[in-house]
């Protein structure tokens, strides 16, 4: 139970504290995505991981139960975290448990982490919203048509909307470049 | 993405198809990006009006084109190569169609080919013609008097002159969201459609979904 939680424990470890809300989203990048210099990509973690945390649309962001119910109960109640509710935020620490009992991530994973933190950081916990919704493709205003989805369908259809895609581009292009008639759309192309 | 109300009807030029037959077009990965959004349903339909392949064509056969001398009219074996040329074309949107379309209905096709009266077959096979819709000698006149009418639009509002064929498009999409239920936009990179008065998006603008820039949200 507590291997899949060391990515929110080391999360909080670098961070020192964070809102709840922006430690799930932080989760979820870890899981979903990968950062690239400036951007954020789409290129999910192992299909167990993501299992365990079953993360589903939520009228924000990715949200997930399972991580909600541990920080709530077992996780603070074991030490490992701290939590502070003021009004309806409500905001998560390292607890009083030594760091070097929270269990190893591999280095692809610590990594994400180690990014990701950075992130939780720096930007305000409504932009991380904004940053998380627009990696799954679902405009702001329209996140209420999402909400309940699970998160893995809606990645599974993007990858496969992906593949669907770039498959019919490629397959094109040697259409036109096979034929005499694709000779020529070759030509024209060349001349643009 | 985000200005790209879920639903719309989109409407698209010829370079559309400048970017599927050319892999080095810059525009191209945002159209692929267009043809993710329709796999995914989150647009209604792409539509390919007949102007849009008439001025693809005709970009490719002008000798005046700045998009490169391919072919003369004047030849006869100039005439066999258009007629390849559509060939081509055809070759291209059945492909689109087959791929893409056909993929994100399949549900309304098993549906339609056991019960072809159920009220979802109708909007899958509305979202299927809608790759090259069909348009009537009636409504070409209509769509040839309002795209007069736009050139001059655009005049006045930037003193740019629009293309026949743009021009036409624009009518086409004005005509279309007269009667639509869901909104419709020309996506296209030239904002002449935004002279026309039409609803433009800029295909810059609409990126591969998966992606997030951090400078936009940091920024």
């Amino acid at each position: 139970m507590l291997r899949p939680l060391a990515i929110p424990l080391h999360m909080l470890r670098l961070c020192g504290s964070c809102e709840l809300s922006s430690l799930q989203r932080g989760v979820f990048l870890v899981l979903y995505t990968r950062v690239d210099d400036d951007r954020v990509v789409l290129s999910p973690l192992s299909k167990d991981l993501r299992e365990f945390y079953c993360f589903v649309v939520g009228p924000r962001g990715p949200f997930s139960s399972v991580l909600y119910e541990a920080v709530m109960k077992s996780l603070s109640e074991l030490g490992y975290v701290r939590v502070s509710v003021r009004g309806s935020g409500v905001t998560v620490s390292s607890g009083s448990r030594l760091s070097s009992e929270i269990p190893e991530l591999s280095e692809e994973v610590m990594e994400r982490v180690e990014r990701v933190s950075r992130l939780v950081r720096s930007i305000d916990p409504e932009l991380l919203n904004n940053l998380c919704l627009r990696v799954l493709g679902i405009p702001r205003r329209s996140v209420a048509r999402f909400v309940g989805r699970r998160v893995d369908e809606i990645v599974e259809s993007i990858l496969s909307a992906r593949r669907v895609v770039d498959r019919v581009l490629s397959e094109f292009e040697n259409l036109v470049s096979e034929a005499a008639g694709g000779k020529l759309l070759g030509e024209a192309a060349a001349g643009i | 993405m985000e200005r790209l109300p879920l639903g719309s009807r989109i409407v698209v030029d010829s370079e559309f198809l400048h970017s599927v037959v050319d892999p080095s077009n810059p525009l191209r990965e945002h159209y692929a990006a267009l043809l993710e959004l329709l796999y995914l349903g989150r647009i209604h339909s792409i539509e390919i009006p007949p102007y849009t392949v008439l001025a693809f064509v005709s970009e490719l056969i002008d000798p005046s084109s700045r998009r490169g001398v391919v072919v003369s009219l004047e030849s006869v074996e100039g005439l066999k190569r258009v007629s390849s040329i559509s060939e081509r074309i055809g070759a291209l949107l059945a492909a689109i169609r087959d791929r893409i379309v056909m993929q994100r209905y399949r549900l309304g096709r098993w549906l339609c080919e056991r019960m072809p009266r159920h009220p979802l077959c109708a909007e899958a096979r509305e979202a299927l013609e809608a790759l090259c819709p069909r348009i009537s000698s009636p409504e070409l006149a209509q769509d040839v008097a309002k795209a007069l009418r736009l050139v001059e639009k655009a005049r006045e509002v930037s003193g740019r002159e629009p293309s026949l064929w743009r021009a036409l498009i624009a009518a086409y999409a004005h005509r279309i969201a007269r009667t639509s239920t869901r909104p419709v936009f020309v996506v296209s990179s030239d904002s002449v459609y935004s002279d026309m008065g039409v609803p433009w998006i800029d295909i810059r603008d609409v990126e591969r979904v998966g992606y997030a820039r951090l400078e936009s949200e940091s920024g």
